[in-house]
């Protein structure tokens, strides 16, 4: 049994320092990365986070509706697909500028979400090392996940290495605004189109009844509006248009929901009451000429609500 | 509990350090340990599902011992343990598919019939323990084993935790005589063992998951997907459940080797088969030597002429298919595999040496039949096909591009490990102790460096659902 145990530390042994020079690799390429893809994105949130006046922050729907070039003062969209409340919780725990305006998109079936259990929020341990308040956040909301990463140092890195190694030697353009608008292909207009003559809108999409608010998204939005109240921020929580639509009962529940923290929620899902295909890519996503319909809106609504000073363009 | 879980690299160790520190292996006490280690591995899922294995267990240990004193009544015996076995399968697995036939059946004639199902979950494993008590029952009826007394050693058998939820189905005759005799910590077992659950992890967090993780959405609704997006979800499905069953096959024998047992292979390289017969051979094998041994076989297998041959294939590989679950879909999956091993039968048609013509058109055959495996539902798998035949072929749909690039990257890396096994003639089971120690440690780091790395999120194993 002695030769194995040897063995079986001997192996332990190799694949720590295997770990910890693959790590410090990818960690040192992953610094340098500035474009595309979520790692080069928060590369630019870290950078311009504190000099920003405006931050938009969710998943793809942000990403995508929100221009933020319109905004008239400096604002970062660092919203990325796939990313829910949990993530927007963790980008949120690395704020520290005063008066900041945060806008954090949710859509409707994420709030009910029962199996939702925070996993997007796990995306940004790789960086826990080098911030203090992100490191705190992981410590507390996901102590596991934290512990193991001080164990073993490539275990943030997970699903992100190849990605990184790719964009470390394909350069491109940096994107300081971070929107990405969707220019459908011909293809997904067609697509689209069929799918569309067979079904006008959805309803109620993943969500079930009786309503019963996720504890998991509770928990996240709570900590974004403590970090908003510790930085003095104006905090937001919005939801952009969508074909996917819900009934009175769950509009009203969200509504109800952020109403009650003192939270300003603007519901916008029913902003595009007609039906042009043109301002859609799917159901729920709008193509760059929707979203910049829609950022308008959006504008004139935070401007409506005091949280910005100018009117929109 | 799930292999890949926190839960079980916790449990593992545990159970591994107080097995091997019991004082002298002593055997009664080590089996102990097993059957409650075993019994809250199981219970981890749903404790309330103990019951059936405990059930299953004390009628196959006590119907075991009746067949062998028995002068009369053996056959009688026998039964008890095929009905008991069979019909915890058609309750918990089978009774709402017969019912929900039944009145689709009617429903084609324009009748209308009401009958209620049963609001019931099915127990994961079910079809594995049940296959493996019954197997156990008629051995001793065959009079090819004799019945054990030790309770704790059977009821370990029954319940073993490696091979508990997906197998391999173990046969009796191999397990209990390991379970009755002492057990030696060996060198070799501990480096085969790890070294294969090193492999059996790569093969389903890597490549399984993430390939599941990129097919599972066209899957889903295969009507708003192309013909490329599903010829490639179709093509790539096939390495996912290769890789998941075959990987988790890898976890439970390399599992049961550091605790000092030796598992039957369960897989052999399946896709470098020239014909579909060669194929049975290396899927599952313990499944398909299960059928062979208690289906086909004593439905005469090809002792009565070529028509009964044909028919005792046929429903045999029928049969395997319900096995698989209860919809249609297994059916006809495991029809289709009875039709091509009849046509490869009666026309002569398997090669007796390797050619890479056969291979791809094993593998290409055996793809298209997975469509009905993993389709939801038999409209699902017409649509597949539609699309698969009539085209258009047009661009690709691409939903993660770190997702598609670590799929290829890890399927790669697993199919050239196939590869070399395959072309040096090697088994994974016994490659660890041909590793000298310092190739050894890098190779188990490199693994495992890549399965953290790589890893997709956990989900279950597909075959825990049979």
């Amino acid at each position: 049994m002695k030769k194995s145990i040897l063995l079986f530390f001997g192996t332990l042994l190799t694949f720590l320092i295997f770990d910890r020079i693959v790590t410090m690799v990818i960690s040192n390429a992953e610094k340098k990365i500035y474009i595309e893809s979520s790692i080069g994105k928060v590369n630019q949130f870290i950078k311009v986070k504190d000099s920003v006046d405006v931050l938009v922050l969710g998943s793809s729907r942000a990403l995508h509706h929100v221009d933020t070039r319109n905004f008239g003062k400096a604002a970062f969209n660092i919203g990325a697909d796939g990313k829910k409340v949990a993530y927007c919780a963790a980008l949120s725990s690395m704020l520290q500028k005063e008066g900041q305006i945060v806008l954090v998109h949710v859509d409707h079936n994420r709030v009910f979400d029962k199996d939702y259990d925070g996993r997007d929020g796990r995306g940004l341990l790789y960086k826990a090392e080098s911030n203090e308040n992100l490191s705190e956040f992981y410590k507390a909301k996901f102590p596991t996940e934290y512990f193991i990463s001080k164990g073993v140092h490539s275990y943030p890195y997970n699903g992100k290495a190849l990605i990184i190694l790719k964009n470390f030697m394909v350069k491109d353009s940096v994107n300081q605004s971070g929107y990405e608008p969707i220019f459908p292909t011909e293809v997904q207009k067609a697509v689209f189109a069929n799918m569309f003559k067979e079904e006008k809108s959805q309803m109620n999409i993943g969500i079930t009844k009786p309503l019963s608010i996720s504890n998991e998204f509770e928990k996240y939005v709570d900590y974004i509006q403590e970090t908003a109240v510790a930085n003095g921020s104006k905090l937001v929580f919005f939801t952009s248009p969508s074909l996917s639509k819900v009934d009175g009962e769950v509009h009203d529940k969200v509504g109800k929901f952020f109403e009650n923290r003192g939270i300003l929620y603007l519901d916008h899902l029913d902003y595009f009451e007609n039906q042009d295909l043109t301002l859609w890519k799917d159901y729920t996503h709008l193509s760059a000429k929707g979203a910049n319909l829609y950022t308008g809106f959006l504008l004139a609504q935070l401007a409506e609500h005091g949280v910005l000073s100018y009117p929109a363009h | 509990m799930l292999f890949n879980s926190l839960a079980f690299l916790i449990f593992f160790p545990t159970v591994f350090i107080l097995y091997w520190s019991i004082p002298n292996n002593k055997i009664k006490t080590q089996n102990v340990l097993l059957l409650i280690a075993s019994y809250v591995f199981y219970g981890w899922w749903d404790w309330r599902f103990l019951s059936l294995i405990a059930f299953s267990t004390v009628v196959d240990y006590f119907v075991g011992l009746q067949i062998a004193n028995a002068k009369n009544n053996r056959k009688r015996w026998l039964l008890v343990s095929v009905f008991v076995n069979l019909g915890l399968l058609a309750t918990f697995k089978y009774f709402n598919f017969f019912i929900e036939s039944w009145i689709e059946l009617w429903s084609l004639i324009g009748l209308e019939t009401h009958v209620g199902t049963l609001n019931i979950v099915l127990p994961v494993g079910i079809s594995f323990y049940t296959f493996q008590t019954m197997s156990y029952s008629i051995d001793i009826y065959r009079k090819e084993l004799q019945p054990t007394k030790d309770f704790i050693a059977f009821s370990t058998f029954v319940s073993f935790f490696p091979q508990l939820v997906a197998g391999p189905i173990e046969r009796a005759s191999n397990l209990i005589p390991q379970l009755l005799t002492k057990r030696e910590w060996k060198h070799e077992n501990f480096k085969n063992g790890f070294f294969q659950i090193c492999i059996g992890f790569f093969r389903k967090v890597v490549v399984a998951d993430s390939i599941g993780a990129l097919i599972d959405g066209v899957y889903n609704e295969p009507g708003i997907h192309n013909s490329t997006t599903i010829g490639l979800a179709v093509f790539l499905y096939s390495f996912q459940i290769y890789f998941d069953f075959s990987g988790y096959s890898d976890i439970a024998i390399g599992t049961a080797k550091l605790l000092g047992f030796q598992f039957k292979r369960n897989f052999n390289l399946p896709y470098f088969s020239t014909s579909i017969t060669e194929f049975w051979r290396r899927w599952h094998i313990s499944l398909s030597s299960w059928l062979r041994d208690y289906l086909y076989i004593p439905l005469g297998g090809n002792r009565n002429g070529t028509v009964m041959l044909y028919r005792n294939l046929f429903l045999t590989m029928l049969l395997g298919g319900l096995w698989h679950g209860s919809s249609w879909n297994f059916v006809i999956w495991g029809m289709f595999h009875g039709i091509l091993l009849a046509i490869e039968r009666g026309f002569g048609l398997i090669p007796k040496k390797y050619n890479l013509f056969n291979n791809l058109l094993t593998f290409f055959l055996v793809t298209l039949i997975w469509v009905f495996f993993r389709a939801l539902d038999f409209g699902d798998t017409k649509i597949i096909f539609q699309k698969l035949f009539t085209g258009p072929y047009r661009e690709l749909y691409i939903g993660d591009i770190g997702l598609l690039v670590s799929t290829f990257y890890g399927l790669t890396l697993a199919l050239l490990f196939d590869l070399y096994l395959f072309r040096k003639g090697l088994f994974l089971e016994d490659l660890g102790n041909r590793i000298k120690n310092v190739a050894f440690v890098f190779a188990i780091s490199f693994i495992v460096l890549n399965i953290i790395l790589f890893y997709s999120s956990a989900s279950n194993f597909i075959y825990f659902q049979f």
